[in-house]
């Protein structure tokens, strides 16, 4: 939720993105890596960001020796975020390096609500060289062999067919990169091979890894691949296959599906829910008895509600752990892309594996 | 014609030209799905003009060789690529 408010509501605000770009160099680090230092030469490195942090999840500026400055979690209002970067600016001119004490600075809101400052532990760091062939970067994930890299791209429609423009909304538009197991890939490798003439019916678990991505909003509104103590309902997974006139490599997909989830998704409140029914058309490739290429197409209907109970902050930088609410009740259309290149994950973790 | 009207008929047109059963052209329909997946796609999204680099070590050093502070965003999940967060 941090992540996906913090992008739209920070991150996107081009007076944002001159500054950061110009004074910065803007570095993304997976929570989990913070909280659970690698086992490598950039343990220390992580372990002096993960020790003076207020939550889990926040914006942080460190100098070059790896030292931090400042920890954020949410602003007063739009105007403090460059006022915060201003700030960062002055303490690093201040303490840019290692040669003294650094002591770290906290905001849960900046600038209004700061804890007690975080000491310097005494600690004098060493910042690796960068990973080289031999040694790969721990925040960058490798395909498991066999499997496929797939895109997503969702957009809610008007009523007259139209694609939202509100594209920095999650909830309006959407973009995704997940990876398909080898074992689905090689299940309707094996379903589809040398199949003639009549449409088969495939199982739901070879499709749900397209339908469980489909939809619109941040990853704590996932119908059935939520974070929080709701998995939700698959309601209808139906897909079949047909192989294509003239071609042994080329099957036609149709399918229809169904989510479901309620007020048990993560961050949730009462009265939340998220609805999504799709109609599926697509395509599987086949080469050599392996699948190189699914493509999908989905229209539909999506009916979200999030954060019904919460009370309206005065801006969305002032309530990024918890984002913006949302009332969605919208035609979409959704598009996916899977191919087996074995290509690696930028930014990404083994994690996110359907 | 009405504009309403218009819009709806080349929308319903859209939807055929992508989704639709494509009688035995279908390698030809799939690309032409492929083309439509892509216009769904938007290329400039303000979020992506933050060249956010994954690697700390990596990171840190580009800081110490432009003399400036690393801002680091910490995050459940990607958003660093073109992923949901």
């Amino acid at each position: 939720m941090f992540a996906g408010a913090a992008r739209e509501a920070v991150f996107s605000k081009p007076e944002v993105i001159r500054k950061v770009k110009e004074a910065f160099v803007p570095i993304s680090l997976k929570a989990g890596k913070v909280n659970r230092p690698p086992d490598s030469n950039e343990r220390a490195l992580y372990e002096e960001i993960r020790r003076s942090r207020p939550l889990p999840q926040g914006i942080c500026v460190v100098n070059p020796a790896g030292k931090v400055l400042e920890w954020v979690v949410s602003f007063d209002n739009d105007q403090e975020v460059l006022r915060f970067l201003d700030h960062a600016l002055a303490r690093y001119e201040l303490f840019p390096d290692a040669s003294q004490p650094v002591p770290a600075e906290r905001y849960m809101h900046f600038p209004s609500r700061k804890l007690e400052d975080m000491p310097d532990d005494g600690r004098v760091l060493d910042v690796p060289a960068p990973h080289g062939p031999g040694a790969p970067c721990p925040a960058v994930a490798k395909l498991p062999v066999g499997a496929l890299d797939a895109r997503l791209v969702g957009r809610a429609v008007g009523p007259e067919g139209q694609l939202s423009d509100q594209v920095l909304s999650q909830d309006h538009y959407a973009e995704e990169r997940f990876s398909v197991s080898p074992q689905v890939a090689k299940e309707l490798a094996k379903r589809l091979d040398g199949q003639q003439g009549l449409p088969i019916e495939l199982p739901a678990v070879l499709f749900r890894p397209f339908v469980a991505h489909a939809f619109l909003g941040v990853l704590d509104v996932a119908p059935i691949l939520n974070p929080g103590p709701s998995k939700g309902e698959l309601i209808r997974c139906d897909f079949s296959a047909r192989p294509v006139k003239g071609s042994d490599h080329c099957w036609r997909i149709t399918g229809k599906s169904e989510v479901s989830n309620g007020d048990g998704m993560s961050n949730a409140t009462l009265g939340d829910m998220h609805h999504v029914k799709l109609d599926w058309e697509g395509f599987v490739f086949l080469q050599n008895g392996r699948v190189t290429e699914i493509v999908l197409g989905a229209d539909g209907r999506e009916r979200l509600k999030f954060g019904t109970e919460r009370k309206l902050a005065k801006s969305d930088v002032s309530y990024l752990p918890s984002g913006h609410t949302i009332d969605l009740n919208s035609r979409v259309r959704y598009g996916i892309v899977a191919q087996a290149n074995g290509e690696t994950l930028p930014g990404s973790s083994a994690g996110r594996q359907e | 014609m009405p504009r309403r009207m218009l819009a709806t008929m080349v929308t319903a047109c859209f939807l055929l030209l992508s989704f639709a059963p494509c009688n035995g052209q279908e390698p030809e329909a799939a690309a032409k799905l492929k083309q439509e997946i892509e216009r769904l796609r938007v290329s400039q999204v303000a979020w992506r003009h933050i060249p956010w680099n994954p690697c700390l070590s990596a990171g840190l050093h580009q800081a110490k060789e432009e003399g400036k502070p690393a801002l680091l965003w910490v995050f459940i999940d990607r958003p660093a690529d073109d992923a949901r967060c």
